[in-house]
C-alpha cells in the first residue's frame, strides 16, 4: 500500500503528516469516546496519557468545534438521559472528525477506535484514536489507474480488518477533433475490474491489502465486515457487466483472514441495484442488512455460511435503505434512510428481526435532514453511529430508546 | 460535493412522481448534486421538445429514486431511476415493460427516451442491459465523456436494439460489439447524416442520439 503521507506517533505526542499540516485539518477532537467504564460489561479505560486524563462519561458540547484535546477534556459531564428502553449506564459520545470526508464504518480493537471512510478527494481515509480525544487521520494512497474504496471495518486478532474494493480502469483520451488530444481532451474509460479487497492494519498507518479476483467475477465490492473472534464474514455485492450497479448479494467468510470462501445465497441473493450493507454478530448468530431498489431487508445466519431472509423484514423496510446494524444482547438495532429522504431513522427489534419498532437515538448531529448516516455499530455496549452533518464527518453515540 | 446538496420536486419544471407504492400518484422530493440536477433538467427539456405535438404537453415523470443512501452512484447523488415519462396523450412506461410491448410505436418510444437520456448520462442501463432493469431505466453520470464506447455493454445493447427497431437490422442483443453491430451503426449514422466519429466526439454522438430520438418518438424508421 503506498504510503505518501504517513503520520507518526511518538510517546504521548501526535506527529502530523505533511498533508495534515498543509491542509490544517490535523486532529479531530472528540469527547471521551468509547473509553468509559461501563458497569455492565466492565470495559477498563486505557492508561492515562500525559495531559489527557481519562474522564469517563464526559461529552463535548453539541456541534463541538475542532479544539485541542485539553479543551475537550474540560467539557462538562453529560446529564443523565431520560429513562426509556435502555439497559444499564451508557456514555454519550461525540467527535467531529477532521477533513471533509465521509465516515462509513467504525470499529474498536486493542489499538483504539478506528473510523474508516472516504476523503473529500475520493481516497480511503481512516481516523484513529486511542484516547477518544486526539485523532490521527491517514489516507490510503491510490493511483490514477487503480483506485481504492473502503466501506467497512472490524476488529480482528488485535488488528483492524477493512473491506472495500480496488478498481482498475482503462482510460482513453479523446478530443472533439479526433486527431490530436490536447489539454481540452476528455476521458472515456472502461472499468476493467472492480475487485473485492480486504486490508489489515494495526495502527491505521501500515496497511496490507488482499484482493479476491479469483473468488468472484469481474466486478464486485465488499461493504461491511464483522468478526466473532474466529470467523470473519464480509458482505457486499457483485456488479453488472459495466461495473455500474449491484446485481447480487455477496458474502465471503474466512477463519484465518487470508483464505476466503464465497457463500451461495441462491436466488434470494438477487438484489436489483443493491448490495448487502452491514453485518453483525449476536449471541444467536449473524445478522446482515441488504438494500435493493425497493428498500431494505434483514438476513440471518446461525453459522455465517447459511443465510436466509428474516420473514417480514422486507415489508418492514420497504422504502427504507439500511446502512448499519448492531446487536446489543437481545436487541437488534439498525440505522436506515428513506428512499426520498436523508434524515436517519433508527429501528429496534427484540424478536430476532421479525418485528421492528421505530427508535430514537440520543444524538444531535446525526439526526434531522442535515445528517447522512453511514453506519451503526454496537461497541462495548454503546450504540455508535458515523456519518456527516452538513457535510462534516461526525461520530456520535448514545442510548437507543424504543419510540412510544 | 455533497450528494444531497440540491432538493427538488420538479426537473425542468416537470413534476416528479413516485408510482411504486400505490397506483395513486405520489409527489416526491428528490435529492442530488447540483450538477446532476442540471443534467436532469436538460433531459427533461429534451423530452418536451423532441416529442411530436400529438404527444401533448409533458406532464410528469415518475422516478424510483435519485439520491439513495446506498453504495454506488445513487449514494453520490449522481443517479436517477426512471419509471415513467408521461405526456398528455401518451406515455413511456419502463415500469410496465414498454420495451417489449407488442406495439412497435411503444418500443420505439422507449428507444427515443433512452436515446435522449444518453445525451446527458454516460451510464443508461435499460431493459436490454440486464434483467434488473426490465422495469426502469437507471441514469447516472459516471463513466467519463459522453461518447459511444464499444467497451460498454450498456452502449452496445442500446445500439443493437435501436438498429433492430429503426433499420430492421435483426441483430442479436448480446452486448458484443462485432462487425455486424458496427455495420448497422454505420448505416444508422448515414441515415441521419451524422459523421462516424461518435467514439471520440461527444458533440457528434449527441447529435446522432437527438436525430435517432426524433425518429423513434415519431414511430418512423431511419
Amino acid at each position: 500500500m503506498p504510503e505518501g503521507d504517513t503520520p507518526q506517533r511518538g510517546g504521548g505526542q501526535v506527529l502530523l503528516s505533511r498533508r495534515q499540516i498543509l491542509t490544517g485539518t490535523s486532529v479531530g477532537i472528540g469527547a471521551t469516546l468509547l473509553f468509559h467504564q461501563a458497569a455492565r460489561n466492565r470495559v477498563e479505560p486505557p492508561p492515562a496519557r500525559p495531559g489527557a486524563p481519562s474522564r469517563p462519561r464526559q461529552a463535548a458540547p453539541d456541534a463541538a468545534p475542532r479544539r485541542s484535546g485539553a479543551a475537550a477534556a474540560q467539557a462538562p459531564p453529560q446529564p443523565p438521559t431520560p429513562a426509556g428502553d435502555r439497559v444499564g449506564p451508557r456514555a454519550i459520545h461525540r467527535a467531529q472528525l477532521a477533513d471533509r470526508g465521509q465516515p462509513r464504518a467504525v470499529a474498536k480493537s486493542d489499538a483504539g477506535v478506528l473510523v474508516m471512510g472516504m476523503s473529500a478527494g475520493g481516497d480511503p481515509l481512516g481516523w484513529l484514536t486511542d484516547d477518544g480525544r486526539q485523532w490521527v487521520e491517514h489516507t490510503l494512497g491510490t493511483t490514477e489507474r487503480q483506485t481504492a474504496e473502503v466501506w467497512g471495518v472490524a476488529p480482528y486478532a488485535g488488528d483492524f480488518v477493512a473491506v472495500g474494493a480496488t478498481t482498475e480502469r482503462a482510460d482513453r483520451r479523446i478530443a472533439e477533433s479526433g486527431i490530436v488530444p490536447g489539454p481540452d481532451t476528455q476521458v472515456t474509460f472502461v472499468q476493467r475490474r472492480r475487485t473485492p479487497t480486504v486490508w489489515r492494519t494495526s495502527d491505521c498507518i501500515e496497511w496490507s491489502g488482499q484482493s479476491f479476483e479469483h473468488v468472484v467475477g469481474s466486478h464486485a465490492h465488499l461493504i461491511a465486515v464483522a468478526c466473532d473472534g474466529s470467523r470473519l464474514v464480509a458482505v457486499g455485492a457483485t456488479l453488472d457487466d459495466d461495473g455500474a450497479q449491484g446485481v447480487q448479494g455477496l458474502v465471503l467468510t474466512s477463519t484465518d483472514g487470508v483464505s476466503w470462501r464465497r457463500v451461495d445465497l441462491g436466488a434470494a441473493g438477487d438484489l436489483t441495484e443493491g448490495a448487502f450493507t452491514a453485518v453483525a454478530i449476536g449471541d444467536d448468530g449473524w445478522y446482515a442488512t441488504s438494500v435493493d431498489i425497493e428498500g431494505g431487508t434483514v438476513w440471518r445466519s446461525s453459522d455465517g455460511w447459511h443465510w436466509s431472509v428474516v420473514d417480514g423484514s422486507s415489508d418492514a423496510f420497504r422504502g427504507i435503505t439500511l446502512q448499519g446494524i448492531g446487536i446489543d444482547r437481545d436487541r437488534i438495532l439498525v440505522a436506515g434512510t428513506g428512499l426520498f429522504a436523508t434524515e436517519p431513522r433508527y429501528f429496534v427489534s427484540r424478536t430476532a428481526g421479525r418485528t421492528w419498532r421505530k427508535a430514537k437515538l440520543d444524538v444531535s448531529l446525526l439526526a434531522g435532514p442535515d445528517a447522512l448516516v453511514g453506519d451503526l455499530s454496537v461497541i462495548s455496549g454503546d450504540v455508535v453511529v458515523v456519518g456527516t452533518h452538513r457535510g462534516a464527518p461526525v461520530l456520535e453515540g448514545g442510548e437507543l430508546h424504543a419510540a412510544h | 460535493m455533497p450528494p444531497t446538496e440540491s432538493v427538488y420536486r420538479t426537473i425542468g419544471g416537470i413534476p416528479l412522481r413516485y408510482v411504486r407504492v400505490s397506483p395513486a400518484l405520489t409527489r416526491v422530493y428528490v435529492r442530488s448534486t447540483y450538477e446532476f440536477e442540471d443534467k436532469l433538467d436538460r433531459f427533461s427539456y429534451n423530452l418536451a421538445s423532441a416529442a411530436p405535438s400529438r404527444y401533448g404537453r409533458l406532464q410528469w415523470i415518475a422516478t424510483a429514486g435519485a439520491y439513495v443512501n446506498k453504495p454506488g452512484y445513487h449514494g453520490m447523488g449522481r443517479a436517477f431511476d426512471l419509471d415513467v415519462v408521461k405526456w398528455r396523450n401518451v406515455a413511456c412506461r419502463p415500469i410496465r415493460g414498454h420495451h417489449r410491448s407488442d406495439r412497435l410505436a411503444r418500443r420505439r418510444r422507449y428507444i427515443g427516451v433512452d436515446a435522449l437520456a444518453r445525451r446527458w448520462f454516460k451510464y443508461v442501463l435499460d431493459a436490454w442491459y440486464n434483467p434488473a432493469h426490465r422495469d426502469h431505466m437507471h441514469l447516472d453520470d459516471g463513466g467519463g465523456a459522453l461518447v459511444f464506447n464499444t467497451g460498454y455493454r450498456s452502449d452496445t445493447v442500446f445500439i443493437q436494439r435501436a438498429a433492430n427497431l429503426m433499420i430492421n437490422a435483426n441483430l442479436a442483443i448480446d452486448g458484443l460489439y462485432g462487425p455486424l453491430t458496427d455495420a448497422a451503426f454505420h448505416k444508422m449514422k448515414n441515415r441521419v447524416d451524422v459523421p462516424h466519429r461518435v467514439h471520440v466526439s461527444p458533440r457528434i454522438y449527441r447529435r446522432f442520439l437527438w436525430r435517432l430520438a426524433i425518429h423513434a418518438l415519431r414511430n418512423k424508421p431511419l
